[in-house]
């Protein structure tokens, strides 16, 4: 599936670091986690922690590559369309110039 | 945030997301990240903070997507703008955008973007629109005159400018989709008539069959009672009045003047010429026709006794008619000037050739030849031909400076001839110096001689180096007159052009002629020809899908062997085959 809102961005970059904290998972934490103990209560809280210093890792690593992707298609896009159009100017003048060539 | 709304047709809309003032976004994102910030420090205590953590991220996601989104849309804009800029309203133009749009939407599908660019179906099959121009797509043009045959020229014209302004999810391109399905309703044969009611050009009392009455008042009634189809009405209405304006200006702009274009100034230079030829004749039909006269009465055009109306009437017809027959003056004015160029300059057998050997016997003192005029050429080139890099002027200065020089020996021979003829005569002349004179004179009819073959060849390349300028300046006032012509007349008005682009297209050639167009004459001082002149000629023939040759055909000296008229024939029937082409379902 392509990532069309920022909630499927997120699922996707945070799903390879800690399912507990993708969005579907969020609302069982609850039930899932009603026996822990506070130690336990406390780890995953820093576990938690890393997981999103890590998120903000990759999510700057994938804005980037968006980033560059958009600038490198609209680059790819004008070069086209200019190398169209000169092809098609070109094209013209070489037909005119054959049309009124002269021969020897 | 990005939403998706479904459109009138169902299909995705494109969305743009509302700018929010960048200031209050700047605050908006420093308190969403402090507050951030505080929530992650408390994490460890309270893995539940995560929730809100989640939203912030997915909020930022949300905002860089849109930006990501804005950037594509603002590249596609300046492109689709730079089209437009380059060739305003081209069919070729509105294809290539649809196109574009279409390319943008599936690039950005799989790169995988964090955004969803879905191009409107109503977007791309109604109207494409840069800033504030809008084209009709021909596939929306042909739906409108589908559904409304028959209909008057101009009305059918407001429609679909009105149409032209239906942006997705406004109320006119509500009223079209409205106006269309209830026109269906209405048997085709009375469709036009419904519009007239509905317009009050008619009366629905004046409409015998009940039944027919009963529907287009029924019609009636839906257009009057939907808002979508007032707001159209009022929107065709508008454009109507301003067309029939613009036709008004038009007709009193056309009494004054009832001779289309620049006719009677073509046709004063041509009356004035002595003895106009068939080519003349032919050309200046040509461009008449270019200008938009009906030449189908050849007679009345050469009469001078008649008066100008009657002499160059207007064509009649739609703008495709008119387009049409402006093509087809252009193409049999390129035919027949070829051929006169051809005729004139490639064939010495006729006028040329009769004054250039008729100047070579003058200055040579002997009977014109056709035969010894061609082959002096043909020796004149081949000495040429081994001296590469040698031009016409300095060829014919080196035989010059030779004929001077033999000038100069004839001189200084027949000086030496009077003297021995002197020694000869004397009373105390010998044999010897009887031999003597006789060798001198020997020598002189040599060099004489000689020097009579220079001369011959001096003037024989003098009188090619003129007929091939004289061709190329024929040629050069003929493409400029072409230039003119088309820049002043063809395309002059937006329907015509439109017709003729379209009619172009299928003929798959352009007649756009180069800016400072040169010709150059050859180093051989032979003769520039239009070899490719042929090429239009084939290019009608295989959009008819026929054998080059079976219509028009150029001989190997690249003559035309056909008349300009089984051009017409051509393209008339290339003109059916387009519009049965177009017509076909794509």
């Amino acid at each position: 599936m392509l990532p069309s809102s920022g909630q499927e961005v997120y699922d996707m970059i945070m799903r390879e670091i800690e399912p507990d904290l993708v969005t579907d998972q969020i609302e069982l934490m609850g039930e899932k986690y009603k026996d822990e103990t506070p130690e336990q209560k406390k780890a995953r809280g820093e576990r938690y922690q890393k997981a999103f210093a890590e998120y903000d890792v990759r999510y700057a690593q994938y804005l980037t590559e968006q980033q560059t992707m958009v600038h490198s298609f609209k680059r790819n896009l004008i070069a086209s369309v200019e190398r169209n159009s000169s092809d098609d100017d070109q094209a013209k003048i070489d037909s005119l110039e054959s049309a009124f060539s002269t021969t020897a | 945030m990005m939403r998706k709304h479904p459109s009138l047709f169902g299909e995705q809309r494109l969305l743009f997301f509302v700018e929010v003032p960048k200031a209050q976004v700047e605050e908006m994102k420093d308190v969403a990240g402090k507050a951030e910030k505080q929530l992650l420090a408390g994490l460890p205590d309270k893995p539940e903070l995560a929730i809100q953590i989640q939203q912030f991220k997915i909020d930022a996601a949300e905002n860089d997507g849109a930006k990501l989104k804005a950037s594509f849309e603002a590249g596609m804009k300046s492109l689709a703008q730079a089209l437009f800029d380059k060739d305003k309203a081209s069919a070729s133009t509105v294809a290539e955008l649809t196109s574009l749009a279409a390319r943008v939407q599936g690039k950005m599908e799989a790169s995988n973007a964090p955004v969803t660019l879905n191009v409107d179906a109503v977007t791309k099959n109604l109207t494409i629109g840069v800033g504030e121009v809008r084209y009709l797509t021909p596939e929306t043009a042909k739906m409108i005159e589908d559904n409304l045959p028959g209909c008057p020229e101009d009305m059918l014209r407001a429609i679909k400018e009105a149409a032209k302004e239906a942006v997705p999810g406004s109320r006119i391109l509500e009223g079209f989709t409205n106006f269309s399905a209830a026109m269906r309703a209405i048997p085709l044969e009375h469709r036009v008539l419904a519009l007239l009611v509905l317009t009050g050009k008619k009366e629905s009392r004046d409409i015998k069959d009940t039944a027919i009455q009963g529907k287009v008042d029924s019609f009636v009634a839906y257009c009057k009672g939907d808002t979508g189809v007032q707001q159209l009405m009022k929107k065709v209405r508008g454009k109507f009045m301003l067309i029939k304006g613009e036709e008004n200006a038009e007709k009193r702009k056309d009494s004054d003047a009832k001779i289309p274009g620049h006719a009677l100034g073509l046709c004063k230079n041509f009356d004035e010429k002595p003895n106009p030829t068939q080519a003349d004749k032919n050309l200046m039909l040509a461009k008449l026709m270019m200008a938009g006269v009906d030449v189908s009465n050849e007679a009345a055009v050469f009469d001078k006794k008649l008066s100008p109306e009657a002499r160059f009437p207007p064509l009649q017809g739609d703008a495709f008619d008119l387009a049409l027959n402006k093509a087809m003056g252009a193409l049999s004015f390129l035919a027949n000037l070829y051929e006169q160029v051809q005729g004139v300059v490639q064939k010495p057998g006729e006028k040329k050739k009769e004054a250039a050997a008729a100047k070579a016997a003058e200055s040579a003192g002997s009977a014109p030849e056709d035969a010894t005029v061609t082959a002096q050429r043909t020796k004149l080139l081949g000495e040429m031909k081994v001296a590469p890099g040698t031009s016409v002027d300095a060829y014919i200065a080196a035989k010059e400076g030779l004929q001077g020089t033999k000038q100069r020996e004839v001189a200084g021979k027949e000086g030496d001839v009077v003297t021995k003829k002197g020694l000869a005569a004397a009373a105390s002349a010998t044999p010897a110096d009887t031999a003597a004179l006789a060798t001198a004179e020997a020598t002189l009819s040599k060099a004489q001689k000689e020097l009579k073959e220079l001369t011959t060849d001096v003037d024989q390349l003098k009188l090619m180096k003129t007929g091939a300028e004289q061709s190329n300046k024929d040629i050069r006032e003929n493409v400029d007159a072409l230039r003119t012509l088309l820049a002043t007349d063809l395309v002059k008005d937006r329907e015509g052009a439109s017709a003729l682009a379209e009619f172009l297209k299928g003929l798959g050639c352009s007649l756009i002629l180069p800016v400072g167009l040169e010709l150059k004459i050859s180093a051989s001082g032979g003769v520039p020809s239009l070899v490719n002149m042929g090429k239009f000629n084939n290019v009608v023939l295989s959009q008819l899908k026929k054998d080059p040759g079976g219509v028009i055909t150029f001989d190997a000296l690249g003559n035309v062997t056909s008349k300009p008229e089984d051009f017409a024939s051509a393209l008339k029937s290339l003109r059916a085959h387009y519009i049965a082409e177009s017509a076909k379902p794509k």
